[in-house]
């Protein structure tokens, strides 16, 4: 319970959001984690590169993650990898939506002409197919991270500038925005103050979203070699656990560790986004005051207007 | 109930037939962060068979709160926190998710003051009259008939039933809410401020249209609104809010020409008379006190001409004057 009602604003009411909310602490908390390994990780580690002792040895006291099949040591792969797959996860995430915000808010907001031709645009490219096409452009290009990087901003933005057009679309139609248009706000004030706060639930939803679509189809890529097969990441340890033949050898520590890192970090992001929701939505935050003190008085949050507590009544004169 | 081709003559309520609607002590609470704060206190009011009672008060005083509560409708974060709500016999508040569901709009229906947000904009007026029958269990070929026969209620056109809500003005759009809100018969319709969005003209044709279908089928009215006049025109009883708690029920007439309760009479003094003598219109000083904290004793008094040290300490009871009239002060006798 909050004290007399004064609502803590910017980074303290995000802060609060995740800590109110044990799903999104959970999330944090892990993906905090995940965060920490990528930025001091590789100083805790020796080198991924080094051939530390036999190949495709199980775990053990020396190698507590086993080695590889050229003889290098899968937890230090596994920790050096989480730098560049976040890295690029985040950056493709953040690279998406905001793209996608730029075009899908401008095609909304303006319409006629501008929106035609973006609604054109977003169309072509959402049928386009995705993961071909990255195929084929990342195979065309020099392999390294940027390539991937761009190779997944390119096909993943479309989707997010519709779902924004449309909700442009809807609130453009409010007359809150008539009313700014008619203190004579400018187009930018309007999209930036007027449009988008009103948006941050589905933005975040989508950066989340974005994120973990990134760090998956960023692994898939490199997975297929279509990265710089001689960097570490998570998408390349998983190229060479197969090119290593891992699955028929039954050398599982080379790939579960990896594997367990895309899927934890995916787990974490989503377990984030349920504590946004709230922040958005003021209307959620009582929703939640009244769902506890219901439960604090033993009653179940009922879709009908719950009634707690009916004394026996005595009529009155 | 009342079937439409045999509209029953309307008696005017014996004294030993139990009211159709018994509120008693119901309470509301909006739960926040910082506790539960009491939006409606301790309100016991009756409707009798075939009767308009009138609900008034300033925003905020809990008189939309009490209708959305009749019909347990009110969203998070409200709680009922006592009361009962006896219809026809049983006690609403007490009633299972199931069983609300065969009272509500079956027996006890709304009319919302938002005529453009309560209809669907996708759906035409045929439509959406027809979801309501089809979903209290109409035959196919009955719901045809029917709407149209429900549109000549409300005075449109059956063609109209083609038609989108964006194709209608508000007038006829709340006509269209006001149909649905009879389509199956009910005892009791609870109007919350029906006709605030739409012009007087509009608002008299309505409301006389309602009084008639009232005479006819003699369905029971709870008529909320802030125009006291108007209330004061269509009801039989009125009930005045304060603050969260009803200060005095009257009949109309009487209330009219003897309000009790200061505040009635404060509240009575700020509309203009169409026929009276030109007088100065008076106000009630101050604004409304806080839910959260409200003054001790009578929740009126810093704002009460007629004060006294009693109403500073003291909660005045809801007290009945005779003549089906009650108030809640301390002078009123």
């Amino acid at each position: 319970m909050s004290g007399a009602g004064a609502q803590p604003t910017g980074v303290g009411a995000w802060w609060q959001a995740i800590r109110r909310d044990r799903k999104a602490s959970l999330g944090a908390a892990l993906l905090a984690f995940f965060v920490a390994l990528g930025l001091v990780g590789p100083w805790l580690v020796g080198s991924p590169d080094a051939l530390v002792g036999i190949p495709l040895q199980p775990p053990s006291l020396a190698h507590w993650l086993g080695t590889t099949g050229q003889g290098q040591d899968v937890l230090a792969q596994t920790v050096v990898g989480t730098r560049v797959s976040l890295l690029i996860g985040f950056g493709v995430g953040a690279a998406v939506v905001l793209l996608g915000a730029l075009l899908g808010v401008t095609a909304g907001y303006f319409g006629g002409a501008v929106d035609g031709l973006l609604s054109l645009l977003f169309n072509v490219f959402l049928v386009l197919p995705g993961l071909p096409l990255a195929i084929v452009v990342a195979a065309y290009l020099p392999a390294g991270p940027a390539t991937v990087a761009f190779v997944l901003v390119l096909t993943g933005w479309a989707w997010n500038a519709r779902v924004l057009r449309s909700q442009t679309l809807m609130l453009r139609q409010r007359d809150f925005i008539a009313a700014a248009v008619v203190g004579g706000e400018s187009h930018l004030r309007i999209i930036t103050r007027e449009l988008l706060p009103n948006m941050t639930s589905l933005l975040v939803a989508q950066l989340i979203g974005s994120t973990v679509y990134a760090i998956g189809a960023q692994v898939g890529l490199e997975f297929l070699g279509l990265g710089d097969v001689s960097g570490v990441t998570w998408g390349t340890n998983l190229y060479w656990a197969t090119n290593d033949s891992a699955l028929l050898t039954g050398a599982w520590w080379t790939f579960v560790p990896t594997g367990l890192c895309v899927a934890l970090v995916g787990f974490a992001l989503v377990m984030l986004n349920s504590g946004f929701d709230e922040l958005a939505n003021p209307r959620l935050q009582l929703e939640r005051a009244w769902r506890g003190w219901l439960l604090g008085h033993r009653h179940p949050p009922t879709r009908s207007t719950p009634v707690v507590n009916v004394p026996p009544q005595v009529p009155r004169g | 109930m009342a079937e439409p081709g045999a509209p029953a003559p309307l008696a005017p309520p014996g004294p030993a037939e139990p009211p159709l609607l018994s509120v008693r002590d119901l309470s509301v609470d909006y739960v926040s962060d910082d506790g539960p704060v009491r939006a409606v206190d301790r309100v016991s009011f009756d409707v009798a068979r075939g009767e308009v009672l009138g609900i008034a008060g300033e925003s905020g005083c809990g008189k939309s709160t009490v209708a959305q509560a009749l019909l347990r409708i009110l969203p998070p974060p409200a709680v009922i926190t006592g009361g009962q709500v006896l219809f026809e016999g049983s006690d609403l508040l007490r009633l299972g998710e199931a069983e609300l569901r065969a009272v509500r709009w079956r027996r006890l229906s709304m009319v919302f003051q938002s005529a453009m947000d309560a209809l669907n904009p996708v759906l035409t007026v045929g439509e959406q009259l027809a979801d309501t029958l089809r979903a209290h269990g109409a035959g196919r070929a009955r719901v045809r008939e029917r709407c149209s026969e429900l549109l000549a209620l409300v005075g449109l056109q059956a063609d109209r039933l083609e038609s989108f809500p964006h194709q209608l003005s508000g007038g006829m759009r709340q006509r269209v809410g006001i149909a649905v809100a009879l389509a199956l018969e009910p005892a009791l319709v609870v109007l919350d401020e029906p006709t605030t969005a739409l012009d007087v003209i509009v608002e008299g044709e309505i409301l006389q249209r309602l009084l008639e279908l009232r005479r006819r089928f003699g369905f029971s009215v709870v008529f909320i609104t802030h125009d006291l006049t108007r209330m004061l025109q269509i009801c039989d009883r009125v009930a005045v809010f304060y603050s969260g708690r009803l200060v005095e029920v009257a009949p109309a007439v009487a209330l009219r020409e003897s309000p009790r309760h200061p505040y009635t009479q404060g509240l009575l003094a700020a509309f203009p008379s169409v026929h009276g003598a030109d007088v100065e219109l008076g106000s009630i000083p101050g604004a409304p006190p806080s839910l959260r904290s409200p003054p001790p004793g009578c929740r009126f008094h810093p704002r009460c001409g007629q004060v006294v040290d009693r109403c500073r300490t003291e909660e005045p009871r809801l007290s009945a004057l005779g003549d089906r009239r009650a108030a809640a002060c301390h002078l009123a006798r």
